[in-house]
């Protein structure tokens, strides 16, 4: 069975390895390669903290694509109406219980 | 005096008012499309005024109609991977940025650096502008499989019944994300930060 993987493979396994546990195999593989690499041990690094800084964006208050930093005051107005209307037809069916 | 209280349980304007810019701006996170993003708000909120009595409070409201809204989110790119299957773009090999950088016995073409301590990195807005800007420049199906994962946490598993692919391509599909953010933040984000000496 091969054990040396490229730079590549290793890559893709840190990636994997964010989102699944690896087999015993591929675990071995990639142990075996971020110690006799130089490069990949930073990779390992940097793809963990993209995975972090995901998980932070996520929440972060950064305006996206077109700068809608929030809700526009139409689809605000919208929105309550819908919801004002829903919440009326369920209180009068409520009352009715 | 029951009854009474079960109507003034629910505030649903509050919620827009509390919650709204922020459960927007979430959704834009991931549909990159502002009518869209609010047609899934409201959705949120109509859901949650429907389970309101089921929601027990353990968790805080902003929790709470977040984790609705992630479903809403799953659900109508689920309804658009049938529409345009990501499938096809697994296939393609345009977009898949590792062609660039490895070489054709898979090693680095380009040397790896250090970026430093993650959460001092972290703290600064430059970052997350750069984070934006690399985002943004993902393609549409890269960028939605990498939202649905690390902003939303769906489990892969899950990820792959939302966008209907295999496990196998789904996985190809992060690594494309990942590997295409990290080249982007290296090329401007750190190259700014070691030339300046900030790092």
């Amino acid at each position: 069975m091969k054990i040396n993987i490229s730079c590549q493979e290793a890559s893709q396994l840190v990636s994997r390895q964010i989102d699944q546990q690896l087999s015993l195999m591929d675990s071995v593989r990639l142990r075996a390669h971020l110690l006799i690499c130089k490069a990949c041990p930073v990779m390992h690094r940097n793809l963990k903290a993209i995975h972090q800084a995901g998980l932070k964006y996520a929440f972060r208050d950064e305006a996206k694509g077109g700068g809608a930093s929030g809700l526009s005051p139409e689809a605000k107005g919208r929105i309550s109406g819908t919801l004002r209307q829903e919440k009326g037809d369920r209180d009068a069916e409520r009352l009715k219980e | 005096m029951q009854k009474d209280s079960i109507l003034r349980a629910t505030d649903p304007d509050e919620w827009l008012e509390s919650h709204g810019d922020a459960l927007f701006r979430f959704a834009m996170k991931h549909l990159h499309d502002s009518a869209s993003a609010e047609d899934v708000v409201q959705e949120t909120l109509l859901a949650a005024l429907q389970t309101w009595d089921r929601f027990a409070g353990n968790a805080s409201e902003r929790t709470w109609l977040t984790s609705i809204l992630k479903h809403k989110i799953a659900d109508l790119i689920h309804k658009q991977s049938r529409e345009s299957p990501f499938e096809n773009d697994v296939q393609d090999s345009h977009g898949n940025p590792a062609a660039c950088l490895f070489d054709q016995r898979g090693e680095w073409v380009v040397p790896q650096r250090a970026w430093g301590d993650p959460d001092a990195m972290y703290e600064q807005n430059r970052f997350w502008e750069a984070f934006t800007c690399c985002y943004d420049g993902l393609s549409p199906k890269l960028a939605t499989a990498f939202s649905l994962r690390e902003f939303s946490g769906f489990s892969i598993d899950e990820l792959c019944e939302i966008l209907n692919i295999s496990s196998s391509n789904c996985s190809v599909i992060l690594y494309r994300a990942r590997l295409a953010l990290k080249a982007c933040l290296e090329s401007g984000w750190f190259d700014n930060t070691i030339r300046e000496g900030v790092s």
